[in-house]
């Protein structure tokens, strides 16, 4: 009888460790499986954060950009105003005065001749 | 005496208790600090966090700019721009010295504690106690952006939109200005005022979440209405004509002492406004500085005058069209007419005894005229004139047109008629005299005038078309009063008008100016003529106000005249017809 209570222990006790070491195995595969997540969800974070900070970083950009466009086109305004000075009727009174033109005066217009007829060989 | 194992559990709990209190004083300090920035500084973090994530952007409606044309090329006589002053709270300078030299390095201004800019800009920023010093007006962008690029504390920029008109005297009446009227900057007079709705940009304003680009996140609570800028207005006015004229307007007021004047000139076939111009004028890029605001109204469409013995062509157009004369018709002239116990002479009291029809036009005799409108009589004569555009606007794009007054023929007393065919007793603008005569000049069809040829919008473009008003008189009277007015200038009183080589038509006038209840010495001389009579490419009216220093308009406003169409027919490169 304590034979056979020893063997049933035995078989037991082996059952038992068997089934530690199983669920040890187990608990190891959860782990790495664990393991591999956290380490896929710190990756996906990390690309989160690079792609986030680029996004951030282009989003100034384009702000930059668009002040500068904005204080150029106001340049680009106030070059168009001096052209428009220099091209005023005034300015280009003063201009005639300074380079010495003279006032067009006898004007003599060119009169198609009777009977002549001009050909082209 | 404890047991190892009571103290070491005596230590561990000691030691559970101190890391408990760490954690206990931490999360009271969290605590505290999460209510300090949630309840106590809620606003201030709200508002910061707002701000942060929210767009408030108002954005101006540019105003659309004025234009002329010139050889297929738009050149442009209005426009807006931004203008920037800089103001400075002395009271947030630190070191009002340093911010002085650099200020005056990027103004331009020397840096001598002698010069009296430099000196003025230090004061400005010494003064301790202010809050509010203009340091310079109407900086430039580049200066802004250099000003701003030092970062100096108590300085700042007030924006404002200003209009910049590149003619200066020149379009004065013509463009109007853009300035306040109340609080609120509009179009003042001319296309300024008249065209406002079309020139005048929306401002728009956009509001809402933005997303972290900066772009605005489109949500139910978001708004984004855009500006819109106003549309762009092409003039048919010539440049250069223009400037002429004014030019020639200028050196005639001045050479015969006259108070003012006005030429307007129309392409007589489609009503196209070529020039306008009355002298004196005003700058429209200070018209701030303008103290008599007279200045600002158009005489060339607001004022009405007696036009004079001008008004001769219209009752000549008006009996041959009638059919009641000839021009080789005979009369009598004895010098004077008795009507209703008045006498009516000629002028300087001359007697031409008998004349053709044709002769009374070229000496412009007013007892003739009186006979030929007898023939018409007063009802008859009354709807020819209004027939001819007068008592009625001309619709020209301005604003502030005005329509005379003919209230003296609708009275049965004859010597109303009489003064009326000669130009005196009836008011009328200068616009619509000009226009009468546009009517002999086109095939005696009265058109509207305009000063518009085209409106540019964002999307669309419209032109803007002649319009005939009416057919006043017949092709074949019109080319009557053409030949008329022909030898009025090469026989009669408008020798001077003429050009050499060129057929022109036209008719001097010098009216008395009525002054409480009769004439006074002054008068008004004016010409209206057109060229080549035998095509008119245009009809212009001159008028000369008051001058002291001649009598009549034979040496005032037809010289004047002959000097203008001498101009624009070589400048239209027209070749002489005759010898």
């Amino acid at each position: 009888m304590s034979i056979l209570v020893k063997r049933i222990n035995s078989v037991y006790e082996t059952t038992a460790l068997k089934n530690k070491e199983v669920e040890l195995h187990n608990l190891k595969k959860i782990f790495k499986l664990n393991i591999v997540i956290l380490i896929f969800i710190f990756l996906v974070l990390f690309f989160y954060l690079i792609e986030i900070n680029q996004v951030i970083t282009f989003g100034l950009r384009i702000n930059e950009l668009e002040k500068s466009k904005n204080n150029l086109q106001k340049i680009n305004k106030e070059l168009e105003i001096e052209k428009i000075k220099l091209e005023s009727l005034s300015n280009a009174q003063n201009q005639i005065l300074t380079l010495g033109f003279v006032k067009v005066d006898n004007l003599e217009y060119l009169r198609p001749m009777a009977g002549l007829t001009l050909t082209r060989k | 005496m404890p047991s190892r194992l009571s103290r070491k559990f005596n230590d561990c709990h000691l030691r559970i208790i101190i890391v408990g209190t760490i954690f206990f004083i931490l999360w009271i300090i969290i605590v505290i600090r999460l209510a300090q920035l949630q309840i106590i500084e809620y606003g201030k973090y709200k508002e910061a966090s707002q701000k942060l994530r929210t767009i408030e952007k108002e954005e101006t409606g540019e105003r659309g700019q004025i234009f002329v044309e010139e050889l297929n090329k738009k050149i442009s006589i209005a426009l807006s721009s931004y203008h920037y002053t800089l103001i400075a709270e002395p009271i947030n300078i630190k070191e009002s010295v340093e911010a002085a030299v650099k200020i005056a390095e990027i103004l331009d201004i020397p840096i001598d504690e002698e010069n009296e800019n430099f000196k003025n800009l230090l004061i400005k920023l010494s003064k301790k106690n202010s809050q509010y010093e203009i340091v310079r007006k109407d900086l430039s962008q580049s200066q802004v952006e250099k000003i701003k690029n030092l970062s100096l504390t108590g300085l700042y920029f007030e924006k404002e939109i200003k209009r910049f008109y590149p003619e200066g005297n020149c379009l004065s009446h013509l463009l109007g200005f853009y300035g306040y009227r109340g609080d609120q900057k509009v179009g003042r007079y001319g296309i300024e005022e008249f065209y406002e709705n079309i020139l005048s940009g929306k401002d728009g304003i956009i509001k809402g979440e933005r997303a972290r680009t900066g772009a605005l996140i489109s949500t139910i609570e978001s708004t984004v209405k855009e500006s819109q800028d106003g549309s762009d207005i092409v003039l048919t006015i010539d440049r250069t004509i223009q400037s002429k004229s004014c030019e020639i307007l200028e050196e005639s007021v001045n050479k015969f002492g006259a108070e003012s004047g006005t030429i307007i000139i129309v392409n007589p076939k489609t009503g196209e406004v070529l020039s306008l111009c009355n002298f004196p004028g005003f700058d429209p890029n200070q018209y701030s500085l303008v103290k008599d605001f007279n200045l600002f109204i158009n005489s060339a469409i607001s004022h009405y005058y007696e036009p004079g013995s001008v008004f001769k062509v219209i009752t000549f157009a008006a009996a041959i069209d009638d059919g009641k004369i000839k021009p080789d018709d005979k009369f009598e002239d004895t010098g004077s007419i008795k009507i209703s116990g008045h006498t009516i002479k000629n002028a300087a009291e001359k007697i031409y005894g008998k004349v053709t029809m044709r002769e009374i036009l070229e000496k412009s005799i007013n007892t003739g005229v009186i006979f030929i409108a007898r023939q018409i009589g007063s009802s008859g004569f009354l709807s020819w004139v209004k027939k001819f555009g007068f008592e009625e606007k001309t619709r020209i794009d301005l604003p502030t047109e005005t329509v005379g007054d003919l209230r003296n023929l609708y009275q049965k007393n004859e010597i109303y008629l009489a003064t009326a065919s000669f130009g005196q007793g009836i008011t009328v603008t200068p616009i619509q005299m000009l226009m009468s005569f546009a009517v002999i000049a086109n095939q005696g069809k009265l058109m509207k005038p305009y000063i518009v040829k085209e409106i540019i919008s964002q999307k669309n473009s419209y032109l803007s078309k002649p319009e005939e008003v009416r057919q006043v008189i017949s092709p074949q009277t019109s080319e009557i009063i053409k030949d008329l007015m022909i030898s009025a200038v090469e026989n009669g009183w408008g020798k001077r008008a003429g050009v050499k080589g060129y057929l022109v038509a036209g008719k001097t006038g010098t009216a008395e100016v009525a002054r409480s209840g009769g004439y006074s010495s002054e008068t008004i001389h004016s010409f209206i003529g057109f060229a080549p009579a035998d095509n008119p490419r245009f009809v212009a009216i001159v008028k000369i106000d008051n001058p002291t220093l001649v009598n009549f308009s034979d040496q005032t406003a037809a010289p004047a005249f002959g000097q203008l169409a001498d101009f624009i027919l070589k400048y239209y490169q027209i070749p002489p017809t005759e010898e």
